[in-house]
């Protein structure tokens, strides 16, 4: 029977959705289940998908659809707006 | 005295008489209101006769930098400019960046206040202690860019001008302030007043230094925020798109303005996005003075009507004069935005009212002959024939160019019911049926149907959409933070996408002007400014309150057709609901004056005789 | 250090000038920045950047031999002898020569690098990369 690699990720929220994530938007260590997307990681802490546009990964953009691999940086970008 | 970051005088312009003086920045008036917005407040108050009408001698327009304008730190440069606006007959006031309100600081001055008309066309030019009101000459009836050009060519590049076009001159009740080819005070009519004043422009130059409390600690603490900034994860993600970054998210929640709000989903949206905007018409970032985080993009856009150099599109710009009118190519939206920056036009009105028009027309309410061509959606040349035709005032323009609740007043039918906009001021770019704290925002803004004093969408999504609870608590906690940037003077961009921490700007306003003042205190001033802004409509506008805080009745009356926000609606018992917990909180009456308790608590005790003999009751 | 400017980056936001009057004349004051600034609105849109480039222009036109090359092979004003005429300013080539009012004198980029260290865009920045964005 093969273990599947633990998936380690790094989680920071840019902007002011970062009060509605749990632990508050600083930089955080997640472990997360191999072939997750970033929508079914938030998902699985009870965080709304609608509460981030897209995020930025190792510098790339990303949507929430990108699936999470070991090591991933993972930027959380919150929809906010100025005037 | 003179406090770090005030300049200790305040400039009055009689454009009647061409006279100037200049009058102390008074100590109470800067402990009171702290600058930008809160002078704007305090001095249309003080200095607008109760009644006037916004096209007269008496009404005033005042131009105010903030004490940490011009400063070095990031997003210093912005201006606030209010007077009692056409659109509303309300307080009306807009807020602008770039360069100019620096400029105003250099040239000694916390405020300018202008008052009057002149006898011809002019322009005004405030080169340091020398005023003088000049022939605009050449300028009167040319577009604001080119009319910026003009004066730039005429006066010296080292000039800051803001300038009006040819809406403004011609009264359109959303013309909007220019200034360094593409930033705009767009809202509330200021160009217009401008126009009836025969003020083309103002030309400022100034050579002086700002002084500050505590020099060395306010420089070591601006290198600080701007390093704080430079490290943000999202200062490199976010600054290369700008505002227009939101338009997939706004499209994802159902809130994204299409085809006059009938809609809240754009198909289109992919081909406006701020991927388009990049990979097809931006050239370079754009940014005001200060600015870590440039949000301005200057734009090349070829489209079958021609080619344009335009800085932009932004979102509210993208929304307005893309969803809302079904444009969904950037570069036919960027063509849009020139030709409403040239004409100087609210591109936010102005998208407002060319989406009201071709509904009407498409429900036959406006013909073909009325209007002097056919109107579709998702033709350019309809939306450019509309905005030449409001900012001239010929035919079909010229009932628009009132603003789309005057115009429905007129056209009659059921127009009244998709005539978007608050206080007759037109909606900006967030549909908020599904939305409650957004809506209350909305319907509680001081100038109209505006998001910029309070923006809370994430806040519905992450507290539950269709609960209406807190919503109305967390619109008034965001109406005193984000209008205290209005009168410090400074930009909240920083703070607002990419996170720079509220901490930096209260621990800098002291180090900057030598007040000793907490950022709880500062947020004291705002709310002050908020109940005051009230008083003032309230003065001006008879029998004021809550029949004037309602969202149109298509959003309280049909539930939003398709798209992620179908079926939503949120009804008048609702809007009701809220607004009745809004006024609570804030120490109102249910018809939504400030009460006598709130008033005396705020040090705003002076407004309550005139408030009474004007029949309301403040218990 | 050498200085390079890329005006393709330049937004107009004025921080380097900024940057430089603060830490070289301690005066919130843009104008005594030795960066040059042009905005070409609305055609082409976009800013034209200067940054000294050690050309000594500056120190061939000045008539009272005031200005002399630093160690650094930037060119200093000596205060002293600076008789305020204001040459250097309309020979510099790059146009980042300013006369301070307080003293009269003229002041040019001693390459202190501070602009460099807070250029947003990082369009001001060292060729031999001693000095970066902070």
């Amino acid at each position: 029977m093969s273990h599947p690699e633990p998936v380690r990720i790094t989680v920071t929220c840019m902007g002011h959705s970062g009060c509605y994530f749990p632990g508050g938007g600083e930089t955080q260590v997640f472990e997360c289940v191999p072939g997750e997307t970033i929508e079914m990681f938030l998902e699985r802490l009870g965080v709304n998908t609608d509460l981030f546009m897209y995020a930025v990964v190792g510098g790339e953009k990303r949507e929430l659809s990108h699936v999470l691999r070991d090591g991933d940086d993972v930027l959380l970008v919150s929809p906010l707006m100025g005037g | 005295m003179t406090l770090g970051g005030y300049m200790g005088k305040i400039l009055h312009v009689d454009l009647t008489t061409g006279e100037s003086l200049t009058v102390p920045t008074g100590e109470d008036l800067i402990r009171d209101y702290v600058g930008g917005r809160g002078f704007v407040a305090k001095l249309l108050w003080d200095l607008v006769p109760p009644g006037t009408e916004p096209f007269s001698e008496d009404n005033i327009v005042v131009i105010a930098p903030g004490p940490l304008t011009g400063v070095y730190m990031p997003g210093s440069g912005k201006v606030h400019m209010g007077t009692k606006s056409p659109a509303t007959g309300c307080y009306g006031d807009s807020n602008m960046g770039g360069h100019f309100s620096p400029e105003i600081k250099y040239a000694g001055y916390d405020a300018i206040v202008i008052k009057g008309k002149a006898p011809e066309p002019s322009i005004l030019v405030i080169d340091e202690d020398s005023v003088r009101l000049e022939g605009a000459g050449d300028v009167w009836g040319a577009g604001a860019i080119t009319a910026e050009k003009r004066l730039k060519e005429r006066l010296g590049e080292d000039f800051q001008i803001a300038v009006i076009g040819p809406a403004g001159e011609n009264l359109v009740k959303y013309a909007c302030i220019s200034h360094d080819f593409g930033r705009q005070a767009g809202r509330t009519g200021i160009g217009a007043v401008w126009g009836w004043k025969n003020l083309k422009a103002v030309c400022v130059r100034g050579s002086r230094s700002i002084p500050i409390a505590k020099p060395r600690e306010a420089f070591d603490k601006a290198k600080e925020m701007y390093a704080t900034c430079y490290g943000k994860p999202g200062f490199k993600a976010w600054t290369p798109y700008g505002t227009a970054e939101v338009v997939n998210w706004v499209n994802k929640v159902g809130a994204f303005p299409t085809r006059n709000f009938s809609e809240t989903y754009f198909e289109g949206h992919e081909g406006i996005n701020g991927q388009a905007l990049v990979d097809r018409v931006k050239l370079i970032d754009k940014g005001c003075f200060g600015c870590p985080t440039p949000c301005g993009k200057y734009s090349k856009a070829k489209t079958s009507l021609g080619e344009v150099r335009v800085e932009g599109p932004e979102y509210e710009t993208i929304a307005l004069l893309g969803g809302n009118v079904a444009l969904s190519q950037i570069e036919e939206v960027a063509y849009a935005n020139a030709v409403a920056d040239e004409l100087g036009l609210d591109t936010i009105s102005g998208g407002n009212a060319a989406g009201f028009a071709i509904e009407c027309f498409k429900k036959g309410l406006l013909t073909e002959e009325q209007v002097g061509r056919v109107l579709d959606w998702g033709d350019l040349a309809s939306v450019v024939y509309l905005l030449e035709k409001i900012a001239k005032r010929e035919g079909i323009g010229d009932i628009l160019a009132d603003g789309v609740k005057a115009a429905s007043e007129r056209i009659g039918g059921d127009s009244e019911r998709f005539a978007i906009q608050v206080k007759g001021l037109e909606w900006s770019g967030y549909e908020a049926r599904w939305a409650p704290s957004m809506m209350i925002s909305y319907m509680t803004c001081d100038v109209g149907a505006h998001h910029n004093r309070s923006w809370a969408i994430t806040h519905d999504v992450a507290t539950g959409r269709d609960n209406l609870e807190g919503k109305s608590e967390k619109a008034i906690e965001l109406q005193h933070i984000r209008p205290l940037f209005d009168a410090l003077g400074l930009c909240r961009l920083q703070w607002v996408e990419i996170g720079f921490e509220l901490e930096n700007y209260a621990e800098v306003f002291p180090l900057v002007t030598g007040i000793e003042a907490r950022w709880e205190d500062l947020l004291r001033v705002s709310e002050r400014i908020w109940n005051l802004t009230r008083a003032f409509s309230a003065r001006e506008v008879d029998g004021f309150g809550r029949l004037w805080d309602y969202p149109p009745r298509r959003f309280m009356e049909e539930p939003v057709p398709s798209g992620p926000a179908e079926g939503k609606v949120l009804t008048r018992e609702q809007c009701d609901h809220l607004l009745d917990d809004y006024y609570d909180r804030r120490g109102w009456t249910r018809e939504g004056i400030p009460g006598e308790d709130k008033l005396e608590e705020l040090g705003l005790g002076f407004v309550i005789p005139e408030l009474t003999r004007r029949g309301y009751i403040l218990k | 250090m050498r200085l390079c400017s890329y005006s393709d980056r330049c937004s107009g936001c004025k921080v380097c000038v900024l940057t430089c009057a603060l830490s070289n004349h301690g005066l919130n004051n843009p104008k005594l920045g030795s960066v040059s600034i042009l905005p070409r609105f609305p055609e082409p849109g976009l800013f034209e950047l200067g940054v000294c480039t050690k050309c000594g222009a500056c120190r061939d036109a000045c008539p009272v031999g005031a200005i002399q090359e630093q160690a650094n092979g930037f060119y200093r004003v000596d205060p002293s002898l600076c008789v305020g005429c204001g040459v250097c300013v309309e020979e510099c080539p790059q146009k980042v020569i300013r006369m301070i009012p307080e003293s009269n004198v003229a002041f040019t980029c001693v390459g202190c690098g501070e602009c460099v260290k807070y250029c947003p865009k990082e369009a001001i920045v060292d060729l031999d990369g001693e000095v970066k964005r902070v």
